[in-house]
């Protein structure tokens, strides 16, 4: 069995490298649910590994911005501090939301990751044996690629891709207006077949994969997307695991993965069905089960708890 | 299991296959289970074969449509037709039914002839290489020469995703099919992407060109304001460039009287700047500036900047109101220190 399976970050700092700790949660969680078919054959030691790094851009964007700005702060009238320590500081808002809004309102960034990616996808033989697991922003950054290569953008491609699994996927809320990832007058690519006589779709496989405290995807859930999804090929898992009971972790990429409600769907899709058997994944849900709703005076306030819920509550209004 | 998986499969493979050669739904016509009926079987083929003459008919449409070189597009789609007529027709002589398992069936194809296939469909790709966007002049998406080849690929992995979300077993035949029909089509697939890959390469040239040379000498307000009006594609990035609040280092010196030189900063209110199409350089830009005075005894002063080539220094002139209530013309020399410590990292 030969596939290449891609991982791409979401937002916040990123170097080369970065996947080696998802793959190891992959692996670490099929060692300690016990998963007889890998027991002495890890899933890393199965697969073509691929990192998609996309986080260096954003990073010399604010390297730009501090030298302009270092060039003329201080002089009458001017006090550009706030981007000249763009670069330097490595608060949140530099490193994570500004990649959001340099992705978004950036086309210049957002095309110059676009190209890097496809050509990273483009450069690994057949389309059907790509396999992509993206997470948060690298669920729009992967989105945006594959409806641009599968639309043309890059000319005529043949192919499709073999699964791709998102999650936390804010695909909706970084949506294009023009080309909604679902809904709109012109469907998207990026999703699987209706069925026969339907070609017009560039995944085989679609999972979506939300943790149901986890707010950020739920700005703009991607929930229920209707006709031309086919529930053959698409799946729609609600998470829940919380590493230590922490509820930050429900946004985190490793702790999504080490919850078998995300990681054996993948699994089963890049191994086949029977590498999990039902049985062993009935034991490794009931050995992750964590108690959702969130218990009071863990790690979150009540208060936090009665927000999260409600919005859990409304997403679909949302 | 449910029962109806195994007769899923085949209606998948073979209905499917009709129905994608002509992008329409193929209700009405129902070919399940064609290796247990002979009757069935024998429409079957009739039914192929005049769905084939009607691909005849699209192919003949489609090279009237390409007919910049007409003599060897013809000869082309002719050869193209004739190689993917006996594809075709031989498919479902390419099967073997699984005698224990009504409706599945192993896949006979042999060495020799998956070699035929490859080699037909490269054949074609010398005529007609995929490269650009589609357009009227070239073959749309689902017309796509090899895609008897292609189509089959697709609805069988349609229907091998059906065998991996099933727990059966007893599937491993059409999963040994699936699995070669995937390894038929690798190198078909690879050699058409070539192109793709081609493009796609070039996009990153140009785009990370574009941002080097462009956009990393913008201010985070000029690159989003340029990044609404003049977004540029995929491929190509925009070629040219709105010049709006941009700062830097400049100074400016009286064309008579007193020399006194004067640091400060020039502010370019709006202005454009043209970006070689080529090598995503800016080449030359002209903008309207401010100069703020630079001390008390000093005045503001109005007027416009040139920057030539890629250079981040530019020349230009303002006028600045004298003591006495004239005017004067000032010489400014601007340069844009922090671009300079961008282009070398």
């Amino acid at each position: 069995m030969t596939f290449s399976v891609y991982f791409v970050h979401g937002m916040g700092t990123f170097t080369a490298g970065w996947s080696g700790t998802v793959v190891q949660a992959l692996d670490t969680a099929t060692a300690t649910q016990k998963y007889a078919q890998f027991s002495n054959n890890l899933p890393s030691k199965q697969i073509k590994l691929v990192e998609v790094l996309y986080d260096p851009y954003f990073v010399d964007t604010l390297q730009a911005w501090s030298n302009l700005a270092a060039d003329v702060n201080g002089q009458k009238f001017l006090n550009l501090d706030w981007m000249k320590n763009m670069y330097k500081s490595k608060g949140f808002i530099n490193t994570n939301v500004l990649d959001v809004m340099q992705w978004y309102f950036l086309p210049q960034i957002q095309h110059q990751i676009i190209a890097h990616v496809a050509q990273q996808i483009m450069s690994n033989g057949p389309l059907e044996d790509i396999h992509i697991i993206a997470h948060s922003l690298g669920t729009a950054v992967i989105q945006r690629t594959l409806q641009a290569i599968g639309s043309g953008g890059f000319g005529s491609v043949s192919g499709k891709i073999g699964s791709l699994h998102m999650i936390a996927n804010v695909s909706r809320v970084l949506e294009d207006g023009q080309a909604p990832v679902y809904g709109g007058a012109t469907p998207c690519l990026v999703r699987p077949s209706s069925g026969l006589g339907d070609n017009d779709f560039f995944v085989f496989k679609y999972y979506n994969y939300h943790h149901v405290i986890d707010p950020i995807p739920l700005v703009k859930p991607f929930f229920d997307p209707g006709p031309g999804w086919p529930s053959a090929f698409y799946l729609d898992t609600p998470a829940t695991y919380l590493e230590g009971q922490v509820v930050t972790k429900a946004h985190d990429f490793i702790n999504y993965i080490s919850d078998p409600k995300v990681h054996v769907p993948i699994l089963r899709c890049l191994f086949g069905y029977p590498c999990v058997t039902p049985a062993e994944e009935a034991a490794a849900l009931a050995a992750t089960a964590n108690p959702v709703p969130l218990q009071p005076g863990v790690s979150v306030s009540a208060d936090l708890e009665v927000f999260l819920r409600t919005l859990v509550d409304n997403a679909n209004l949302i | 299991m449910p029962s109806g998986i195994p007769r899923m499969l085949t209606r998948i493979t073979v209905v499917g296959l009709l129905g994608a050669i002509y992008g329409f739904p193929v209700h009405g016509i129902e070919a399940a289970q064609t290796e247990t009926n002979p009757q069935k079987k024998t429409d079957f083929k009739n039914q192929f074969t005049a769905l084939m003459d009607k691909v005849d008919q699209l192919k003949v449409e489609m090279a009237i449509t390409r007919s910049s070189a007409a003599a060897a597009l013809h000869a082309a789609i002719v050869k193209e037709m004739a190689g993917i007529n006996k594809l075709v027709k031989d498919l479902p002589d390419g099967w073997e039914p699984i005698a224990d398992q009504p409706g599945l069936a192993n896949v006979k194809y042999s060495q020799a002839e998956r070699q035929a296939i490859l080699e037909l469909a490269s054949e074609a790709m010398r005529w007609h290489p995929v490269e650009g966007n589609p357009g009227p002049d070239r073959k749309p998406p689902d017309t796509h020469f090899f895609f008897p080849v292609s189509i089959l690929g697709n609805e069988s992995s349609y229907a091998q995703d059906l065998i991996l979300t099933s727990s059966d077993q007893g599937l491993g035949p059409a999963k040994t099919f699936f699995r070669n029909m995937f390894d038929l089509l690798s190198p078909i697939e690879t050699f058409a992407n070539n192109a793709v890959s081609d493009s796609i390469s070039k996009a990153v040239k140009r785009n990370d060109a574009f941002v080097k040379n462009v956009f990393d000498h913008e201010f985070p307000w000029e690159g989003l304001i340029n990044g609404y009006l003049v977004k540029g594609t995929l491929s190509t990035p925009p070629t040219w460039q709105l010049i709006i609040g941009h700062i830097q280092g400049g100074m400016a010196v009286p064309m008579r009287g007193k020399t006194t030189v004067t640091p400060s900063f020039v502010l370019e209110g709006l202005g454009y700047e043209k970006v070689n199409k080529d090598t995503y350089v800016r080449s030359w830009g002209a903008s309207l500036i401010f100069i703020p005075a630079a001390n008390s005894t000093d005045n503001n002063g109005l007027g416009c900047l040139f920057r030539f080539g890629g250079s981040a220094q530019a020349l230009g002139v303002v006028v600045k109101k004298t003591d006495g209530g004239g005017h004067v013309g000032n010489l400014v020399y601007s340069i844009n220190l922090g671009s300079i410590i961008s282009h070398l990292q």
